[in-house]
C-alpha cells in the first residue's frame, strides 16, 4: 500500500511537471515620442528611425514564442485643454527581435500600429519602435502637449 | 479500498491541473507623446525707408546702414528658429492721388539682418531683398532687418509726397 502511494504522488508530480507554465514578459520603455519644438501651421513627424525621437519599448521574455502586440494610439496631444491633432500612419511601426536590434533597418518592418501585430521573441526579446506627426493648426496655442500611447503585450501560445 | 485510493489520487491530479497558470500572461507599457508649440512670430515695422528731398533727374540712394533712414523692422519669436523672410518691393513710388510715380530699385546688398551679434552698422549678415531667404533668429528670439535702396526721379518727375509700402513676410520654417 505505501508503495503504491508513493508511485501515486510521482505520478502527480510527473503530471503537473507537464503542465504548461505561466511565462510573463516584461515591457521596458526606452523611449518616449518626442516631438521636440513644434511650429503652429507645420506639421512635424518623428520617423520610427528617429534615435532618441521615436518611441521605443522593449519586451523580454520566452525566446522563440509568440506575442500579440497591441497599440493604444491617442489623436491628440492635450495641453490644459487645448488639443493638437496626432497621427499614425499605417507604416509608422517597426520590430526587431535580433540580438542586435537595427532601428535604420529594422528586421520587421513597415508595420501598422492600428492593429494587432504578431511576431516572436528573439533571444534578447523584442525591440518596437514607433513614429507620428504630430499636425498643429495654424493657430496653435503655445504650451507643452502630451498625450498616452499604451502598449500591450501577450503570448499567443504559438 | 485501493479502488477508492487511486480514484482519490487521480480526481487530485485534475483538479492540480485544473488550477495550474496558463500561459496566457498580459503586459502593458506606457509612454508619452511629447511636444511643444512654440510662441507665434511677431514682426514690426519700426522704420519707414526715408529718401528725404528728392532733385529731379539725380538718382538717391538710402543705404541700409543709414540710422533713422533705412527701413527697419523687428522680429521676436522663438529662440533660434529658422525662419523664412520674403520681401514684397514695389518698382514705383506713388503720388498720393496716384497721379505720377518715380521708380525705386533695390540692389542684391540693400538688406540686411541681425541676430542680436552684431548691429545696424556691422549686421549678421547681408542679403538680397530681391529673393527669398533663411535665418535663424538669435539666441533671445530676436532679429532686426534693415533695407536700402534707391529712387530715380525723372528730369520732369512731378514735384510731391510719393510713398508705397514695402512688405516682409516672415514665417518659421519648422527646422
Amino acid at each position: 500500500m505505501k508503495t503504491a502511494a508513493v508511485v501515486s504522488l510521482s505520478m502527480i508530480v510527473a503530471i503537473l511537471a507537464l503542465a504548461p507554465e505561466a511565462f510573463g514578459q516584461n515591457i521596458t520603455v526606452t523611449n518616449n515620442l518626442v516631438f521636440g519644438n513644434v511650429f503652429a501651421g507645420i506639421p512635424k513627424s518623428v520617423p520610427k528611425t528617429d534615435a532618441g525621437a521615436a518611441a521605443e519599448f522593449f519586451v523580454s521574455g520566452v525566446a522563440g514564442n509568440e506575442v500579440s502586440v497591441e497599440l493604444t494610439l491617442p489623436t491628440y496631444m492635450n495641453a490644459a485643454g487645448l488639443n493638437m491633432q496626432l497621427v499614425f500612419s499605417q507604416t509608422d511601426c517597426a520590430m526587431d527581435s535580433s540580438a542586435s536590434p537595427n532601428q535604420s533597418n529594422p528586421g520587421y518592418n513597415n508595420l501598422d500600429p492600428w492593429h494587432p501585430i504578431t511576431y516572436r521573441l528573439g533571444s534578447t526579446g523584442l525591440t518596437i519602435w514607433l513614429g507620428g506627426t504630430a499636425i498643429p493648426k495654424p493657430a496653435q496655442r503655445p504650451g507643452n502637449y502630451s498625450a498616452t500611447i499604451v502598449l500591450t503585450v501577450s503570448y499567443t501560445g504559438n | 479500498m485501493n479502488k477508492g485510493f487511486w480514484t482519490t489520487l487521480l480526481i487530485v491530479a485534475v483538479c492540480a491541473l485544473w488550477v495550474a497558470p496558463t500561459v496566457e500572461a498580459q503586459e502593458h507599457g506606457t509612454i508619452q507623446a511629447l511636444a511643444t508649440v512654440v510662441s507665434s512670430l511677431n514682426v514690426l515695422g519700426v522704420n519707414n525707408l526715408n529718401f528725404g528731398t528728392v532733385t529731379p533727374g539725380l538718382n538717391k540712394s538710402v543705404t541700409r546702414t543709414t540710422i533713422g533712414l533705412a527701413g527697419e523692422w523687428e522680429i521676436t519669436g522663438t529662440v533660434s528658429a529658422e525662419i523664412s523672410l520674403d520681401f514684397t518691393l514695389p518698382g514705383q513710388l506713388y503720388l498720393a492721388d496716384s497721379s505720377a510715380t518715380m521708380t525705386v530699385l533695390f540692389n542684391s546688398t540693400d538688406a540686411a539682418y541681425d541676430d542680436g551679434t552684431g548691429g545696424q552698422a556691422t549686421p549678421t549678415a547681408v542679403i538680397d531683398p530681391n529673393s527669398p531667404m533663411t535665418a535663424h533668429l538669435g539666441i533671445g528670439g530676436q532679429m532686426n532687418v534693415w533695407i536700402g535702396g534707391t529712387v530715380h526721379p525723372t528730369i520732369s518727375q512731378t514735384g510731391g509726397n510719393y510713398a508705397a509700402d514695402i512688405i516682409l513676410t516672415v514665417a518659421y520654417t519648422g527646422s
